[in-house]
């Protein structure tokens, strides 16, 4: 029945005449973990700011756990949020700030602030006033909030910001074990890709206010991951060559010189070999891969080119 | 919505901002009943007969004070004081000048609504736990409540302290106090209203202030001005004098002296006016 956690139709929020967010259309199923990627100011964070219902939408809609988003109250103790910069109050200490906003929640077991202290290792610093945290510290506690209260959907805004290296490992644990032992369903935006990709399963390219793309994973490595792209001098037969002697489908023409193979992936001395031996001119064949920043701002230069 | 009043509850006690409140309102009880006169920070004799209740000793405390001079020690000054103004009602002329506790009641709406916006933690309450229609109305019910509560502790402890202090003869009573008080809740009410509207306009703690600390002063010349300008326009006196008697401080000045009947129902009016104006306002932002 809450197979889907989130759906948005036509999502649009304009400030005046600028277009923050234009027709967003996002399908996040339960249990995954979803990643926003875009430039500053692409409308990331306008689209959480909307979901999380501290900024009002000026067209479109969507849906929470099935509810309309003019129920969303009924279903906002079921969502954690760190969107922007972690923000508490300077003069209370971790354990006060986390316990004002468990009264809010109406949250009654104190355990709960312990834990979720815990969780994002802050448990030493529980006493500590949050001024004299570092942007680190300050980040771990926004997601201590945002988990405190075990939420169906936690929605992360960079929520590796400032996080030292191990900080950053620890914290792609816990989203992973969040996401698969309690079956937490994430939407995380970054701009560090090479993290994203490593927790995300599904991803959302949004540039210049619209949705330019959204891909699985899965769709993302056959796309642009590892291939073997091979220059010679007529695709065309290379292609004949592909799909009746190496038998397989899996390649993309490039142009008439050039083509990419996803397929004998470990093979790729083979190939040569069999393309020279059906008369193929093989000028160069190299093992390549997109990783998801490349395939980013190929995408993105794509956008900028077709405006 | 409870839960918001609850958590603020348990946040605001821990701000410093509450103890300089407090100490603020003790000094200002403290020096008016020290030196006997209100108000509390002012060494000038400003006794109008007719609002003291003792019109006949008042000239004559005005002669002794000009030989005694203002160069006496403080506790001769209140000796002298204490010694021509006997029925005095030094209570009921404290809640004459409640106005000064609007500087406390910024305090309030600084802890509990500026703070929220300044620090930005109002995003962590509105996308976990309630609409911002239910954030408007919890921080308003909270502003009003902490509103009240320092203008009673304020008069109760002002009542006690006078009796403790100068005696019956310089108190015009509990039962006295307790319906000044009661009189002017309405204009309690309809502050803790401005301001916390003028906290949801401004949301900035700076700006707040730079807006909030002089709206008195600048309500006292606007209205000055109005009645100034209609008055001229009318040509009567009358016509200034009633517009001037619905600002805040002649309002607690004007219901802590035997007011009539029609002017309480129109003070209460005008205080309801104000609180539903400025919170539509301060929810509309």
């Amino acid at each position: 029945m809450e197979d889907i956690v989130l759906k948005t139709d036509k999502l649009t929020k304009k400030y005046g005449k600028f277009t923050a967010l234009d027709s967003a259309d996002i399908v996040i199923r339960r249990g995954s973990i979803y990643g926003l990627i875009g430039r500053n100011g692409a409308g990331k964070t306008t689209l959480m700011k909307m979901i999380a219902g501290l900024s009002d939408k000026t067209d479109g809609s969507f849906e929470l756990f099935g509810r309309p988003d003019a129920e969303l109250e009924n279903v906002k103790k079921r969502i954690g949020c760190l969107i922007e910069n972690p923000a508490f109050f300077p003069n209370m200490t971790a354990y006060q700030n986390l316990r004002y906003y468990a009264i809010q929640k109406g949250i009654v077991d104190r355990e709960l602030i312990n834990n979720a202290l815990k969780t994002v290792k802050l448990d030493d610093n529980a006493g500590k006033k949050f001024k004299s945290f570092s942007l680190g510290m300050k980040q771990r506690l926004g997601i201590a909030f945002a988990i405190m209260d075990n939420p169906d959907f936690v929605i992360l805004d960079e929520p590796i910001n400032g996080l030292d290296p191990i900080g950053i490992s620890e914290m792609r644990d816990t989203i992973k074990r969040l996401n698969e032992e309690e079956g937490v369903t994430f939407l995380i935006s970054s701009h560090i890709l090479s993290e994203l990709y490593s927790v995300a399963e599904s991803f959302c390219i949004i540039e210049k206010s619209k949705i330019i793309k959204q891909f699985t994973k899965e769709e993302l490595d056959a796309e642009c991951g590892k291939c073997i792209e091979i220059q010679t001098d007529d695709s065309s037969k290379a292609v004949w060559v592909i799909e009746n002697v190496l038998h397989s489908s899996d390649y993309k023409v490039i142009d008439k010189n050039r083509l990419k193979l996803y397929d004998h992936l470990e093979d790729s001395f083979s190939v040569n070999r069999i393309m020279i031996e059906n008369g193929i001119n093989v000028y160069g064949i190299v093992e390549k891969g997109l990783t998801l920043e490349d395939y980013f701002i190929t995408l993105v230069e794509e956008v900028q080119h077709d405006v | 919505m409870f839960n918001i009043i609850k958590s603020d509850f348990y946040r605001v006690p821990k701000c410093k901002n509450l103890i300089i409140a407090l100490i603020i309102m003790l000094l200002l009880i403290g020096t008016s009943i020290y030196l006997i006169e209100a108000g509390g920070i002012s060494m000038s004799v400003s006794i109008e007969p007719s609002d003291v209740g003792a019109g006949e000793v008042a000239e004559e405390y005005e002669n002794e004070y000009q030989y005694t001079g203002v160069n006496g020690s403080m506790s001769e000054i209140r000796e002298t004081t204490k010694k021509y103004l006997k029925g005095y009602e030094l209570d009921r002329d404290i809640l004459r000048w409640n106005i000064n506790l609007y500087y406390v009641f910024i305090f309030i709406a600084v802890m509990a609504v500026s703070s929220d916006f300044s620090n930005g933690s109002v995003k962590n309450t509105l996308s976990s736990a309630i609409s911002k229609r239910k954030y408007f109305i919890s921080k308003l019910s909270f502003v009003v409540m902490g509103c009240l509560i320092f203008f009673y502790l304020n008069t109760f402890i002002m009542y006690f302290a006078n009796l403790i202090v100068n005696g019956k003869e310089f108190s015009a009573g509990f039962r006295t106090v307790m319906e000044i008080s009661l009189m002017q809740l309405p204009v309690v009410i309809a502050l803790a209203g401005i301001l916390n509207a003028l906290a949801f306009i401004c949301r900035k703690t700076a700006i707040f202030n730079t807006v909030a600390i002089p709206l008195v002063f600048i309500a006292q010349m606007s209205i000055d001005l109005l009645c100034r300008l209609v008055g001229k326009n009318v040509g009567t006196v009358k016509t200034e004098n009633s517009f001037a008697n619905y600002e805040a401080d002649r309002m607690f000045r004007l219901l802590a002296n035997n007011p009539t009947g029609i002017y309480v129902a129109r003070c209460y009016i005008v205080c309801f006016a104000a609180f539903i104006l400025f919170s539509t306002v301060g929810y509309n932002v």
